[in-house]
């Protein structure tokens, strides 16, 4: 069994929202197709507007920023961000 | 650097956002979007009300971000960090047109990422966790 590919979503999950599903849909039928586990996560955006941020982004190999402004926390969003940016970490932005 | 878009789509849903529906593109050769979507299908689902302010297109460009696609009127609809390993956002949203049978190019480009990543981190880890233990043993003597 090869090993989960773990990929955190930076956004306010709302379940009204379609494009939100979508996200979820999209990324578990690539993961399928790829043959390889997904762990996939939501992480709030004010659970990283703290120093923390980077400590709980760095579990995961690859960020999503998700869409669906305003966000609960824009500077949570704009750390995660940052942090993909900055560490050469895996992003998407849609 | 975000603003209102000034124009709807051409094929705004009814009582959607201006971005709705369905836009073609033209997605610059060369850049890392072009080679994971081509340019054969470059018709993509919005979702969307805002835009890049085009008054920010060039202090953007300045600071290493470049337009990988664009709409028709030539307004920015993705950029990319060419130095990085992957960053890369879009206006549209490929999750909208992904299917089961056939998912998204772009999600299955960012997951091969994420899976390589992984494995360079992996690497990485283990080599600084056997420099950790050589530090032990040089302190222990």
């Amino acid at each position: 069994m090869p090993t989960a590919v773990r990929i955190g979503i930076i956004g306010d999950f709302d379940p009204s929202y379609h494009s939100h599903f979508a996200t979820n849909a999209a990324l578990y039928d690539a993961a399928t197709k790829l043959k390889v586990p997904l762990l996939l996560r939501w992480l709030p955006t004010p659970s990283l507007d703290g120093a923390d941020a980077p400590k709980i982004l760095s579990r995961w190999d690859g960020l999503i920023a998700s869409p669906g402004s305003p966000y609960k926390s824009f500077t949570g969003m704009l750390r995660g961000i940052e942090f993909a940016r900055t560490r050469d970490w895996p992003f998407a932005g849609t | 650097m975000v603003t209102p878009l000034s124009c709807s789509l051409p094929n705004r849903r009814e009582g959607g956002p201006k971005a709705s529906g369905d836009e073609r593109l033209k997605i610059a050769p060369g850049s890392r979007l072009h080679a994971i979507c081509g340019s054969e299908d470059n018709s993509e689902q919005y979702y969307c009300n805002y835009g890049v302010n085009e008054e920010y297109e060039k202090q953007f460009q300045a600071a290493g971000l470049r337009v990988s696609a664009r709409g028709m009127q030539g307004e920015s609809r993705a950029v990319e960090l060419p130095d990085h390993r992957f960053f890369i956002a879009t206006l549209f949203q490929p999750q909208l047109s992904s299917r089961p049978e056939s998912p998204h190019a772009f999600w299955l480009a960012f997951l091969r990422a994420a899976m390589q990543f992984q494995k360079a981190l992996s690497r990485r880890n283990a080599n600084g966790a056997s420099r950790g233990k050589a530090h032990a043993k040089a302190g222990a003597r």
